[in-house]
């Protein structure tokens, strides 16, 4: 291995290692203090310039000296960052915060950090295109690694401050005292009521029209719209449907009483779009000989639907309906103002009475943290929430990888 | 005994009932949201699109919510769109087999966490954690926001994009590779030019998402009705379309329910000028590659 190789991997790691302790005392909002980040900086510098310069002295080309030309950038932000003041205080541009030098001395190693590992694999490969290309898969690797970190920030956290809530009294009792004692049972199951509900509703709705758009549905001016329909229904905002769904439900439908079906009837709308594009990508993933084949023998369009082109596409239709369910299992806006309180409506018993419901339980007891000794239970509740919505998911998820590609 | 043919042709338009209900819905809703909506604007005319809410003086001035519903989404497509983007590409492009099938799932786990889950780690954790840092007035922030918001947009785009770059006909990029063009080139060059309209179209709904989510920015934003000064101050406090109909509409009566069902039509309006563009660019994908079949 070349001497140009192995300083390019140094820079790589040094770098790498750079970056890690600016990422972390960006988290945990340590002070690195400035000599130890100029001083990590500075070690980068050298690191670039010896890099550059050797390149340069056995092969006398001039994109080797952009090594040694970054490096004296970097030399120079370690030397500027000298400057920067113990506190930012934004307060004279009339903006009420305060920026502390740790944040930027963090913030520094870690872009500087990045940024130089991603610039280490250009003399590595001899500035070639495979130098570049390497490059962008490092930061490639890079993007994916942070936009999976919040799933874990968020998992870890909820189970770690969650799991010493979950005890059999939260499981099986009432509220207790606005949230401090007692439990969620009422509210675990009038959430599984409202998403058995919503299911009952959903199911031929979505499923009658994915049919009619995947089999019956020629081009024209009616089977555009009601795509655009689909559509526009998808994209709503949930708390569009919860502003419908009290006016049309609770004030119309049901004379001003929240209640159970009007909150499913809501949830069934939004719903509604995720059932019938999933069912219709079932359905379209049928192979049009199967239909052929089922009309040759002399089947009417509705035995073919019925007998050839359903059966194969249940586990798709099936997988789309129970992620439109867990996402509504999860929904607060829709039903806050057509279906729950947060205590007092005890288990579901009627479908004209109102319930009370996990996510909307979440938000009350959030509402009440700092006024009373509630975040416990409210951890717990997070985590229970988390349990039912990404168990509804994951077996969705399962159901749909087993059963992929059957043509 | 009706004849097999009938029997068909009322089987055929009862399909076709079921599906006009999703335009039924939609105008419904319109409808709806118009009639609760139509005392305010009776009374309060343009004066609902200005930015002075006070509610003693009978002031309902939504522009502060609108303001802060685009800042919020304009801020969250900043975080999400570079790291969206290059996950996708990694997704699509890059990653092995077996690794995407791992890394899909994961990600959609993402877009399953419920908002109001988001919304209470983004108020007890990070609003906390940027009070620690920044020293702001309070824990809520447009900044808190638009990171978490950021997150919550990050799977559509992925997701979206990954499948616009996944159409895009394997001969275009073999072509490519032939003609001695490295992996990274053929993405730059001809996958992501091909498939830009598709992660245009992931983008607006990504953007969508982020104007529409309710609970996980209620909790964080602060609820106040006014600008942020200046208009670019992350670190104040605000209001969006969103949260102000989700805080109001428990505490209010009278003319302000009115009020916030005028900012309910204004959100669904944006939102779905938004699909339909979305949409739009999204067919207009599939059928370039179609014709190119």
């Amino acid at each position: 291995m070349s001497i140009r190789k192995l300083l390019a991997i140094w820079i790589f790691f040094v770098s790498i290692v750079v970056s890690i302790i600016g990422f972390h005392s960006l988290a945990v909002q340590s002070d690195i203090g400035y000599w130890i980040m100029a001083g990590s900086l500075i070690l980068i510098s050298l690191s670039c310039h010896a890099s550059g310069i050797y390149s340069y002295l056995t092969k006398k080309d001039g994109k080797n000296l952009m090594m040694v030309l970054y490096g004296s950038v970097i030399l120079t932000i370690a030397s500027m960052s000298f400057y920067i003041p113990d506190v930012l205080d934004l307060r004279p541009w009339e903006i009420y915060a305060r920026i502390p030098d740790q944040f930027f001395f963090a913030l520094i190693m870690l872009l500087v950090g990045i940024f130089t590992s991603y610039l280490s694999f250009r003399p590595y490969h001899n500035y070639s295109k495979e130098g570049a290309q390497s490059g962008a898969l490092y930061v490639l690797h890079v993007t994916i690694l942070l936009t999976l970190l919040p799933l874990f920030i968020i998992i870890f956290n909820i189970i770690f401050r969650g799991a010493g809530g979950i005890t059999y009294e939260f499981l099986t009792e009432d509220i207790v005292s606005m949230g401090e004692q007692g439990g969620v049972y009422p509210a675990i199951l009038g959430t599984l009521a409202m998403i058995a509900l919503t299911a009952i509703i959903v199911l031929p709705l979505g499923v009658g029209t994915a049919i009619y758009l995947a089999e019956y549905a020629r081009k024209g001016l009616a089977v555009r719209l009601i795509r655009t329909a689909v559509n526009i229904l998808q994209g709503t905002p949930s708390i569009v449907h919860g502003l419908f769904g009290y006016a049309f439900f609770v004030l119309i439908v049901f004379n001003g009483q929240k209640c159970l079906l009007a909150g499913a009837l809501t949830l069934a709308i939004l719903t509604l779009p995720i059932v019938t594009r999933s069912a219709e990508e079932a359905l379209n993933a049928v192979p049009g000989d199967l239909r052929d084949a089922s009309l040759a023998l002399g089947a009417t369009k509705w035995q073919t639907i019925r007998k050839v082109v359903v059966p194969p596409s249940l586990p798709g239709i099936l997988t789309g309906t129970v992620l439109g369910l867990g996402r509504a299992a999860g929904e607060t806006a829709p039903i806050m103002f057509t279906a729950v309180y947060f205590s007092g409506a005890g288990t579901p018993n009627s479908l004209l009475r109102p319930i009370q419901a996990l996510p909307y339980h979440l938000l009350s007891l959030y509402r009440l943290v700092g006024y009373r000794d509630v975040e416990n239970q409210a951890w717990a509740t997070a985590l229970l929430l988390l349990i039912i919505v990404l168990g509804i998911n994951i077996s969705a998820i399962i159901v749909r990888e087993k059963y992929r590609q059957r043509f | 005994m009706i004849s097999r043919k009938l029997k068909d042709k009322m089987v055929h338009y009862t399909f076709f009932g079921i599906a006009t209900f999703s335009v039924l819905i939609i105008s419904f809703i319109f409808i709806f949201l118009f009639v609760k909506a139509y005392p305010a604007i009776d009374a309060l005319g343009t004066g609902l699109l200005s930015k002075e809410w006070n509610i003693s003086r009978n002031q309902f001035g939504i522009l502060p919510a609108i303001y802060g519903s685009v800042f919020v989404a304009i801020g969250a497509l900043i975080v999400a769109v570079p790291l969206g983007l290059g996950a996708s590409i990694y997704l699509s492009e890059i990653a092995p087999n077996r690794i995407r099938m791992i890394l899909k799932p994961l990600i959609e786990l993402l877009a399953g966490i419920p908002s109001i889950v988001y919304g209470f780690i983004g108020a007890i954790l990070l609003g906390r954690f940027l009070y620690d840092t920044f020293g702001m007035r309070g824990p809520n922030s447009f900044l808190a926001a638009i990171l978490i918001l950021g997150i919550m947009a990050l799977p559509i785009i992925v997701s979206m994009s990954d499948d616009a770059m996944k159409a895009v006909p394997k001969d275009l990029k073999d072509a490519s590779l032939a003609l001695g063009a490295t992996k990274w080139q053929t993405i730059r060059k001809v996958t992501i030019p091909a498939a830009i309209s598709g992660i245009t179209s992931a983008v607006i709904m990504g953007m969508g998402r982020a104007i529409g989510e309710t609970m996980a920015v209620m909790l964080i934003i602060g609820s106040v009705m006014r600008m942020p000064v200046p208009f670019f101050n992350v670190f104040d406090t605000g209001n969006t379309l969103t949260a102000l109909i989700a805080v109001q509409m428990g505490e209010s009566h009278g003319i302000i329910i009115n009020v916030l069902f005028a900012a309910g039509i204004m959100l669904f309006t944006i939102v779905a000028v938004m699909s339909i563009i979305s949409d739009y660019l999204q067919v207009r994908t599939t059928e370039k590659f179609e014709g190119k079949r």
